[in-house]
């Protein structure tokens, strides 16, 4: 039998106090404002060198300036799924509780990433092919993304007690992870098999001024997911320790400080 | 074509998104809130009565 | 504990040959299946000819789905798989003799059908012989992918509309590689690489999706 040694460490006390929901709750709380603060200076910042500053594109005129939350939208629609595999992946393992809480709360967040990647990657696709939908490998993948998001989404709601909803999603998203690649590229494959569009959604190559809104968007986004997972997981945490003391203090101190 | 409607629409589409899954945990918060206020009333309401 | 493979093979057939006629549920609805794209897209055999490949396949995909409720729902209802993962036999190869079995009962009638359905959907006679080496090594990989999704949905009242939803995008790369070789060659061009990745595939769903299934199920029985 394991007996533990006092650990010292810094960052594994860090780690183990993490798993402690109200610890979690207490600690994530107070800079989650920050979060939120960065994402929007980000965002507004971004969205002005993008939307006005950046010049008209010389093959496709104004309509590029979509990619400026398209291409985020896609980068985090592809990053939300590693990082909650990743999550899952821990969860599973070590059945830490609040790992699991933030993969499935993970899911959502990338869930809409992904539509907004799809619905954009439309709308970009009208003045630029003509249609408002193409079966380029790139609109596929984001395609079945959303149908792989939707099943963890899915398979955890359907499972009345949350632990084990969250240990079926999780081994799902890992799943789901391992055939990600393999439908990535065969999508691509089947892309240019089928002679289909292989315009590249940027057209030509990307000037300094049309790149750093882009990537101080894609960071935003980034922001914005930290923030929304630490919320979301946050309310979770509530919802499932309604019955536990330590939720009774935050409601209590959650009111005071409304009253006062 | 114009593209002007293409380019708003995407950003319309994305803020809704975007802010309906940021409002929509501040929602169930709420809920989880009162819920936990009623729950807990109740227990000292019964601790109350038995004492 | 190869034993266990094989007793537990025979047994699963010998159950499934008992109830005979539902063995033929799948096969039946393969064929309805298919018999709905001419209905709703047109006779003509050119166009026919052009879509069968893919016809045929989703039907297979659409098939197994359906049919792979049955794999683990027996045993689940009345306790006998809650005995096989305390039986302390490896569930991993208890896993894989019941996906063969499945196999063996679901999956390869759809092999055997392929030529009546090739007929149907105007397929080129010399895609034949390719379309059905592609559905010999598919609908395996489709039973073994799919058990992991059965897996995770058996205790799930409405499981199985969920698992289509789970498992098609993990099918996405089967049916697009499956579909690239037929129509390779109807198209006179080398269709090898995609046999070859098929093969591949079959061997890693062999050795990992057992493993996975084994993991979903203790899950779900926990």
């Amino acid at each position: 039998m394991k007996t533990d040694k006092p650990r010292k460490n810094p960052l594994v006390m860090f780690i183990h106090k993490l798993g402690s929901p109200p610890w979690f709750y207490d600690f994530t709380g107070k800079f989650v404002p920050w979060l939120w603060a960065v994402f929007a200076a980000l965002t507004i910042w971004g969205l002005y060198l993008g939307l006005i500053k950046a010049p008209p594109d010389y093959l496709q005129g104004e309509s590029y300036r979509i990619m400026y939350i398209h291409v985020p939208a896609a980068w985090m629609s592809m990053m939300i799924y590693v990082l909650m595999a990743f999550m899952s992946f821990i969860a599973l393992i070590w059945r830490i509780r609040t790992m699991e809480i933030m993969a499935m709360n993970s899911a959502p967040i990338g869930a809409a990433f992904t539509l907004i990647a799809l619905a954009t990657g439309s709308l970009w696709g009208r003045p630029t092919w003509g249609t408002y939908w193409v079966w380029d490998a790139r609109l596929t993948s984001e395609l079945v993304l959303l149908f792989l998001y939707l099943g963890v989404i899915g398979l955890y709601k359907a499972m009345d007690e949350p632990r084990k909803a969250a240990r079926a999603a999780s081994l799902l998203a890992l799943v789901g992870l391992v055939n990600l690649p393999i439908i990535h590229f065969s999508v691509k494959w089947w892309n240019t098999l089928h002679q289909g569009s292989s315009i590249s959604m940027t057209g030509s190559k990307i000037d300094a001024s049309m790149l750093w809104p882009l990537l101080i968007m894609a960071i935003a986004m980034k922001f914005y997911y930290g923030a929304n997972l630490i919320t979301r997981s946050r309310v979770t945490l509530l919802e499932q320790d309604l019955r536990k003391g330590w939720t009774r203090d935050v409601a209590k101190d959650a009111a005071r400080e409304r009253n006062s | 074509m114009n593209h002007a409607p293409f380019i708003w629409g995407s950003y319309a589409i994305a803020t809704v998104v975007l802010l309906w899954t940021a409002v929509a945990p501040l929602i169930s918060k709420k809920a989880a809130f009162k819920n936990i206020r009623t729950l807990n009333q109740a227990k000292e309401q019964s601790r109350d009565t038995n004492s | 504990m190869s034993g266990a493979f094989f007793a537990l093979l025979r047994r699963d057939l010998l159950l499934a040959f008992r109830r005979r006629t539902e063995l033929l549920f799948p096969v039946a609805f393969l064929l309805v299946v298919v018999s709905l794209f001419p209905l709703g897209i047109g006779p003509g055999p050119a166009l026919l000819a052009r879509i069968a490949p893919g016809v045929i396949w989703i039907a297979a995909l659409l098939a197994t789905v359906i049919s792979l409720d049955g794999l683990f729902r027996s045993d689940f209802d009345d306790g006998t798989l809650e005995q096989f993962i305390l039986s302390g036999h490896p569930l991993t190869l208890i896993v894989l003799a019941k996906i063969v079995a499945h196999w063996l009962v679901a999956g390869l009638p759809l092999v055997l059908l392929s030529p009546l359905l090739a007929i149907w959907m105007n397929l080129p006679l010399e895609s034949l012989g390719v379309l059905i080496v592609t559905l010999f090594l598919g609908t395996p990989i489709l039973s073994l992918i799919g058990s992991i999704g059965v897996g995770l949905t058996l205790s799930l009242k409405r499981g199985g509309q969920l698992l289509s939803l789970l498992v098609f995008p993990l099918y996405v790369p089967i049916l697009i590689l499956a579909t690239a070789a037929v129509m390779a060659v109807s198209d006179g061009l080398p269709y090898g690489a995609f046999l070859g990745l098929l093969i591949a595939g079959l061997v890693t769903s062999v050795t990992l999706a057992p493993f996975a299934a084994a993991a979903a199920l203790k899950i779900s029985l926990s």
